[in-house]
């Protein structure tokens, strides 16, 4: 990127006094930058928005569905300006794959037969320009998304926004609720989380469908103090499917 | 420092510096993050503040001509609350754009400490260093994924992220 080739030094030889206590400072010579005019790459490292609970994603959802996808559709630059839900954001491109997803069954709040689900599947700065065909091909392959498939029924956790998709009306458009959002539904006997962030898989054993239903109706309660609140207890071993092995929380 | 604490999400490049010594990581702030006092803003100054604060070499320091550069996006199809994107040159890095989302705050109405963890958590990125696994036994700043509850109890660095940090930049 251009911005990188002509990057400034960030090094800067600057007398701190308040860290004097840190290690040696005795000598504070200014360290510069590597100077090799290479391609830069750019890593991308998030907080992502994480549910530890059917409960709590229910809560975070609008609607939840069980749903086939129809067919895949565009895609779309689903960062918006701060302040300005209908303007793409011209610094930041956030891969919105949308699918035309035919319901069958919601779960949790009612809407049209026919709906459209936006699948995020990576982001890039996009300060020097919009990016290429092929920046975007290869962002949507490095983000570890897993695509929709057409074959499969997906039991999904999703929200609807005040943000205004050009050709979609805000009842018909949603976005996954967090981590996680997504489910295998097509053994009704084994409800199979499908996410790409692994932890999540800690806090979302597969399930029995009838189980996971009465989980989804279960009313959301506040932990006890000192309790759930930073290292939240997996589901009780009796929810799970007959297969599953053992589940452990992901934090000690 | 006691054992290696292992690096999830290696950015694969670092700061150039001199062992044991300090060395400067310059940021300016973002066109939406021009005013200060505001929600975001308050939050990255504690972040940078903490982080300052602690005894690691990286030292956070405002140039207004600096490429590093701290803002905000709004997405609301984005499932993630902060993002930061770290520039690479071969193993060094070179540029870092550290940002906060602001839809999931104005879903989730953040305390004033969970904005701060999660900026602080950003921040750290911005010394160009990836996560501390969730399992890591005591409890970090920069564990990878953390429910927002988390954050509500660690939003500053705490003794993992400085063993963490001082590790990578000994």
């Amino acid at each position: 990127m251009n911005r990188c080739l002509k990057f400034l030094p960030v090094l800067l030889v600057v007398l701190v006094t308040s860290c004097a206590s840190k290690k040696d400072l005795s000598s504070r010579l200014p360290i510069e930058p590597a100077n090799e005019p290479v391609a830069s790459v750019a890593i991308i490292q998030e907080v992502p928005v994480v549910y530890t609970s059917i409960p709590e994603v229910a809560s975070k959802s609008t609607v939840v569905i069980l749903g086939r996808v129809a067919a895949p559709r565009e895609i779309l630059n689903t960062a918006r300006v701060p302040g300005e839900p209908g303007k793409p954001d011209p610094q930041n491109y956030s891969v919105g794959q949308v699918y035309e997803v035919i319901v069958d069954e919601y779960l949790l709040g009612q809407g049209p037969k026919t709906i459209y689900v936006i699948q995020h599947q990576g982001m890039m700065d996009t300060r020097d320009g919009p990016p290429t065909e092929t920046q975007i091909e290869q962002l949507i392959g490095n983000s570890g998304v897993q695509p929709l498939s057409a074959n499969v029924q997906y039991l999904m956790f999703l929200r609807s926004s005040n943000h205004i998709f050009v050709g979609y009306s805000q009842d018909e458009i949603f976005g996954g609720a967090g981590h996680p959002w997504l489910f295998d539904a097509s053994n009704p006997d084994c409800i199979r989380l499908v996410d790409s962030l692994e932890n999540v898989y800690h806090y979302f054993p597969p399930l029995e469908f009838d189980d996971f239903a009465t989980l989804l109706k279960t009313p959301l309660l506040d932990p006890a103090p000192g309790e759930g609140a930073v290292y939240p207890t997996p589901p009780a071993g009796s929810m799970l499917c007959p297969e599953n092995g053992e589940v452990t929380p992901p934090y000690p | 420092m006691a054992s290696v604490i292992p690096e999830v999400n290696n950015p694969g490049c670092r700061w150039p510096h001199t062992q044991s010594q300090l060395f400067f990581v310059t940021y300016k702030w973002g066109d939406r993050l021009q005013v200060p006092g505001t929600l975001w803003r308050n939050a990255f100054e504690s972040g940078l503040s903490s982080w300052n604060g602690s005894p690691i070499l990286p030292y956070f320091y405002y140039d207004q001509n600096s490429s590093n550069t701290i803002n905000t996006y709004d997405d609301s199809m984005a499932m993630n609350r902060g993002i930061t994107y770290i520039y690479c040159s071969g193993t060094a890095a070179i540029m870092v754009v550290i940002q906060g989302n602001v839809y999931w705050d104005s879903i989730d109405n953040y305390t004033v400490n969970q904005r701060r963890g999660i900026s602080t958590h950003e921040i750290g990125h911005g010394m160009s260093i990836g996560h501390i696994n969730d399992s890591y036994p005591t409890a970090a700043l920069m564990y990878k994924s953390v429910p927002l509850s988390f954050f509500s109890y660690i939003f500053s660095p705490q003794p993992p992220d400085i063993d963490f940090v001082d590790q990578i930049y000994p």
